[in-house]
């Protein structure tokens, strides 16, 4: 299901851009570290349902904190963060766009979907109705981008999951399967949770990234039969989640 | 033999083991000494002038020696010395005293026989006295010791039992006596002079090395004169020399200082020629920059150089590091401009050198500036040139791959991937959509550029918090700028779209985008900056559309025929006005904020009075254009229909409530007019007509205060008298049973009820008012009154409720 996404970045189809142009050149790389371009960044949309916790999410993550009061979201939120990577060499900049869940803004999201690298799908463990209308969202994100996105499934409030849990983890297996996304997650923002390994996991999941295990893999064992690691990474982030 | 005067050669040699004694000085007796004396006695003895001569050569010599010598010689050598010259005073006296005998043996030996008898013989009495007396003087006046004195006599006397002699021979005075006196003095000299040579025997390997001292002395004395001869040979020389040293020395101190002076200048005023290389052809780093520094310094401190009388060398030394400043200017420029320019190989190292760059020209504005402007003018360019990209979309797509742009393609890319996206289409269906894209669009843009700028411009490592601030400020100016390239392709495209809407509904959603963009942008955005102010400009934009639509609508509505022809005798509201509001107050009812289009105070009002007066306005001019609608009971109940069409429409929005009130009031005024031509049909038929004008002339009724009195003056007019008034009873006894419903017919078409209501209540309720109080008239100056009182008309006329309370209220009042 991601072998598409491989498919389309090894294909070229962006060859203008940087990250291909530095990834094509990634067997020069390696003895120039300095040359990665510092440029380069990722765009993240969150997407969800009004209160599913997009804000709060976005905010764990960059500022590491939480705040009990609600305030909805007006239009589209901005905000960026360099991510470093397992070695501390790799550096990712996450550019990442807070979008408001209620009704009236969301004329707006599609054109912010349009040229987004990685769209984050958010819903409220404990309230359904936010789950089913993850379809919309995902409709949404399938028809501004088709497969060229990574799609990724985030059940927020995962502190209330023993008392309120609407959103069972076999539905959103069966959505993440069903829709091919990259992997699902459950996360609590309030008791900071998974938030950090959403993350992690977004780059992770990033082209760029992927290519450089690839590289990695290959310089280390030249072995062409583990170039595909998006497929061996997608079951055990499920089993992650579920766990 | 002098030197046997001293008593230390006197001795019988016990004195051998001492140090030899110093000679006594002589008695202070008034007698001179036996040396000087020796002389003058014996006239042929000059020994001892000889010995006094050689004496005092010695002595001068000595002297000489010693003042050579001082410093080798000790107190020990003194007395040696002492010794060495009486040794000496003795050998040459025992030398000169052998020569003389030898040489004149015989001579001498007559003549001491010779004259030793003519001495005997003259003065033998006073020889013997003065000799005595010499002798004991010399005995008794000698410092000798008594133990010393007692040891010669004893020696003496130990003489006497060696020798024959008796003692008695010897202190006899006559001659047997001075023979044996003689005798015994020459024993006791021939031992004495015994002794004396044993003794100088002693002393002669002593003076063979003394000798051989003299001679090493001499020869020492000969190399010290040599010596002291090359000395101030030498020291001549060498003062020569030391003169010439001391010039040399002045001369190489001068010459240090010089050299120093010009190390000192070279190092402060000039670049060694790996500096030069360094900021002509190096690599720009640190050190380049340290270099120039140098430079730099060099070019401040010629301004000492400058103050000098002969300012060339300044001149000079400037006009040098003036060309190395501004080659390194020149490079330190082209590389910004080329870092700049390549953004995509923009690395660490590259970046941290451009920082370096930047912090060196920050001080140099213009030139500053001038990359500033370079960078800015291709950034502008090339998100100009992505910007039609994505909005021309594939159309341009074939051209941007041609050569020229290609590398603004990849500079553009760097800060976003939108190349990656489809591009913005404009769709004739969803121009909302359009610009949301492009909004959106836009607003990826100015974050990817704040933050790529940032990155750039953002010094890793500032030096203080000024520079912080400072870069800041420059960061932010860089982005207004760069975007400012935005805002016309913006503004055009979406003014473009703006113009060409009609559709309220659909500005308004435009117009609430814009505003929300515009809210957006304020987060990322300065407040000054031109971007921004080109999105509120499309939000004030939209807004002029908005009004320029509805004006342009009501101006159609003017001038439509259809509109014009719309009004007919049902005298209901036209269509347009209802249409009208159908677009309009929908959308303005959707506004949350305080005034329409969150505007001034003016400008709603303005815009109020637009939507509100303007149609009102129009449909007046219509109804006034109309021929149709002559009638002014018509007239008002048509105006009326609208303006409670208006009134009901408008009262629900909040934000109209105002032009509600305002509407309702001129509702209030008509309904008044009308109740006037409501009360002028009822007098009119029931001809009362010129009475009610009559009675309002002298006094209206309609005021509080009323008594019959006052409307005396009726009196005199032709047409009051009672004939008249009977024949007017008779009229209102016909008309007033069918009148309700002929009023009831005549406002069947307005379509207020409320407001028919009012207008008969208010126009019955003052006929009756009149009657009755015409009735008292009559009553009073013609004796005449109507068949129906007050009561049973306000009944027929079905106000009679309202008159009852009418009347309550009157009679509870005062002046009634």
């Amino acid at each position: 299901m991601s072998q598409p996404q491989v498919d389309s970045i090894s294909n070229g189809k962006s060859s203008q851009s940087i990250s291909n142009s530095s990834s094509n050149n990634n067997t020069n790389n390696n003895s120039n570290n300095d040359k990665i371009n510092i440029l380069r960044k990722y765009k993240i949309v969150f997407l969800g349902d009004q209160s599913v916790g997009k804000t709060s999410l976005i905010t764990r993550f960059m500022y590491d904190t939480f705040d009990e009061t609600y305030a909805a979201t007006i239009g589209i939120d901005f905000l960026s963060k360099t991510m470093y990577l397992d070695d501390n060499k790799t550096t990712i900049r996450l550019q990442l766009w807070d979008t408001a869940g209620q009704e009236r803004f969301r004329s707006l999201i599609p054109s912010y979907i349009r040229d987004s690298h990685v769209a984050v799908i958010c819903y409220d463990i404990t309230n359904k109705k936010s789950f089913n209308n993850l379809d919309k969202w995902i409709k949404d994100v399938k028809l501004e981008r088709g497969d060229d996105v990574i799609i990724v499934l985030v059940g927020n409030k995962s502190d209330l999951s023993n008392d309120k849990r609407q959103v069972t983890i076999e539905d959103v297996e069966k959505l993440h399967r069903s829709i091919g996304s990259k992997f699902y997650i459950e996360t609590s923002t309030k008791a900071n949770h998974n938030v950090k390994l959403l993350f992690k996991k977004i780059a992770q999941s990033l082209p760029e990234f992927e290519h450089q295990q690839n590289q990695q893999s290959q310089d280390a064992s030249n072995n062409p039969e583990t170039i595909d690691i998006s497929i061996d990474n997608n079951p055990p982030v499920a089993n992650t989640s579920c766990c | 033999m002098d030197f046997i005067d001293f008593d230390s050669f006197g001795g019988n040699g016990a004195s051998k083991d001492q140090n030899l004694p110093q000679p006594q000085p002589a008695l202070s007796l008034p007698i001179t000494s036996n040396i000087e004396n020796l002389g003058k006695r014996i006239s042929s003895f000059s020994l001892t002038r000889n010995l006094l001569k050689f004496d005092d050569s010695s002595n001068g010599e000595n002297s000489h020696d010693n003042g050579n010598l001082m410093n080798e010689t000790t107190v020990i050598n003194k007395e040696n010395e002492i010794a060495e010259k009486y040794a000496k005073l003795s050998m040459n006296l025992l030398k000169k005293d052998e020569n003389t005998s030898h040489n004149n043996g015989i001579t001498y030996n007559s003549d001491d026989e010779r004259s030793a008898g003519v001495h005997n013989i003259k003065n033998s009495e006073n020889q013997t006295r003065t000799t005595l007396s010499t002798r004991l003087s010399r005995v008794l006046n000698d410092s000798l010791s008594d133990s010393l004195i007692r040891e010669i006599f004893t020696n003496l006397e130990d003489k006497f039992n060696d020798n024959d002699l008796a003692f008695e021979e010897l202190i006899e005075p006559g001659f047997q006596g001075s023979v044996a006196r003689k005798k015994l003095r020459g024993k006791i000299e021939n031992e004495l002079i015994k002794n004396q040579s044993l003794v100088l025997k002693e002393y002669q390997p002593i003076i063979r090395q003394l000798r051989i001292i003299e001679d090493r002395l001499n020869k020492v004395n000969t190399l010290n004169k040599i010596t002291n001869e090359k000395i101030n040979k030498n020291y001549k020389f060498s003062n020569e020399f030391n003169h010439q040293v001391n010039e040399l020395n002045e001369s190489k101190k001068l010459l240090s200082l010089k050299k120093n002076l010009l190390i000192a200048f070279k190092d402060q005023f000039t670049l060694n020629e790996y500096e030069e290389y360094v900021l002509t052809t190096g690599e720009i780093n640190d050190e380049f920059f340290q270099t120039l520094r140098k430079a730099e310094s060099i070019n401040e401190k010629c301004s000492i150089l400058l103050s000098i009388d002969n300012p060339q060398l300044g001149l000079k030394v400037m006009s040098k590091s003036n060309q190395i400043i501004n080659k390194s200017l020149e490079r330190i420029i082209s590389f910004s401009n080329r870092t700049l320019n390549n953004l995509y190989s923009l690395s660490r190292s590259r970046l941290s050198t451009l920082h370096k760059c930047l912090r060196y020209l920050k001080n140099k504005l213009n030139y500053f500036s001038s990359i500033v402007n370079t960078f800015t003018e291709q950034r502008s360019k090339v998100l100009i040139d992505e910007f039609l990209n994505q909005v021309q979309g594939n159309l341009d797509n074939g051209s941007s791959i041609s050569a020229p742009s290609g590398k603004s393609q990849r500079s553009s890319s760097i800060s976003s991937d939108h190349s990656n996206s489809r591009p913005i289409f404009i769709s004739a269906h969803d121009p909302i959509r359009f610009i949301g894209d492009l909004m959106a669009y836009v607003h990826s843009i100015v974050v990817n550029e704040s933050e790529t700028i940032s990155s750039i411009f953002t010094l890793e490592v500032p030096e203080s918090d000024e520079e912080v601030k400072e870069f800041k400020n420059i960061v932010d100016d860089i982005i207004d700028k760069i975007l400012k390239a935005l805002s016309r392709p913006i503004k055009t495209r979406i003014d473009q779209i703006i113009a060409s809407q009609t559709r309220l509904s659909l500005l308004y959603s435009i117009y609430n985008l814009v505003e929300l963009y515009a809210l957006m942008f304020t987060k990322q955005l300065p407040n000054n900056s031109e971007l921004l102010l080109t999105v509120k400009q499309l939000v004030y934009s939209s807004q002029d559309r908005f009004k320029t639509i509805i004006s342009n609508r009501l101006a159609t509505i003017k001038s439509s025929n259809s509109a014009k022809l719309d009004l007919n005798l049902d005298l209901q509201p036209p269509e347009w006005i209802v249409e009208f509001y159908s677009d309009i107050l929908p959308i303005i009812d959707q506004m949350t904020t305080d005034t329409i289009f969150n505007l001034s105070k003016s400008d709603h009002q303005e815009f109020s009075t637009l939507i509100v007066n303007k149609p009102i306005e129009i449909f007046y001019e219509h109804i006034k254009e109309n021929n149709l609608i002559e009638d002014k009971r018509d007239n008002i109940i048509i105006k009326l229909n609208f303006l409670d069409l208006t009134l009901s429409k408008i009262m629900p929005i909040t934000l109209l409530n105002d032009k509600a009130i305002e509407v309702n009031e001129i509702i209030n005024e008509l309904v008044i007019e009308l109740t006037q031509v409501q009360l002028d049909v009822l007098l009119n038929n029931c001809n009362l007509y010129d009475y009610y004008n009559i009675v309002q002339m002298i006094c209206p009724i309609t005021d509080d205060f009323f008594d019959v009195s006052i409307y005396e003056p009726i009196k005199e007019n032709k047409l009051y008298n009672k004939e008249d008034i009977v024949k007017l009873n008779d009229i209102i006894q016909e008309f007033i049973p069918n009148a309700l419903i002929d009023v009831q017919q005549s406002l069947m078409k307005l379509n207020s009820p409320m407001i028919v209501t009012d207008v008969i209540t208010n126009s019955s309720l003052t006929f009756v008012k009149f009657y009755e109080k015409f009735n008292l008239i009559n009553l009073e100056y013609l004796q005449q009154t109507f068949t129906w009182n007050s009561l049973e008309l306000a009944t027929l006329l079905g106000v009679e409720e309202e008159f009852f309370q009418q009347d309550r209220l009157d009679s509870l009042s005062p002046s009634v």
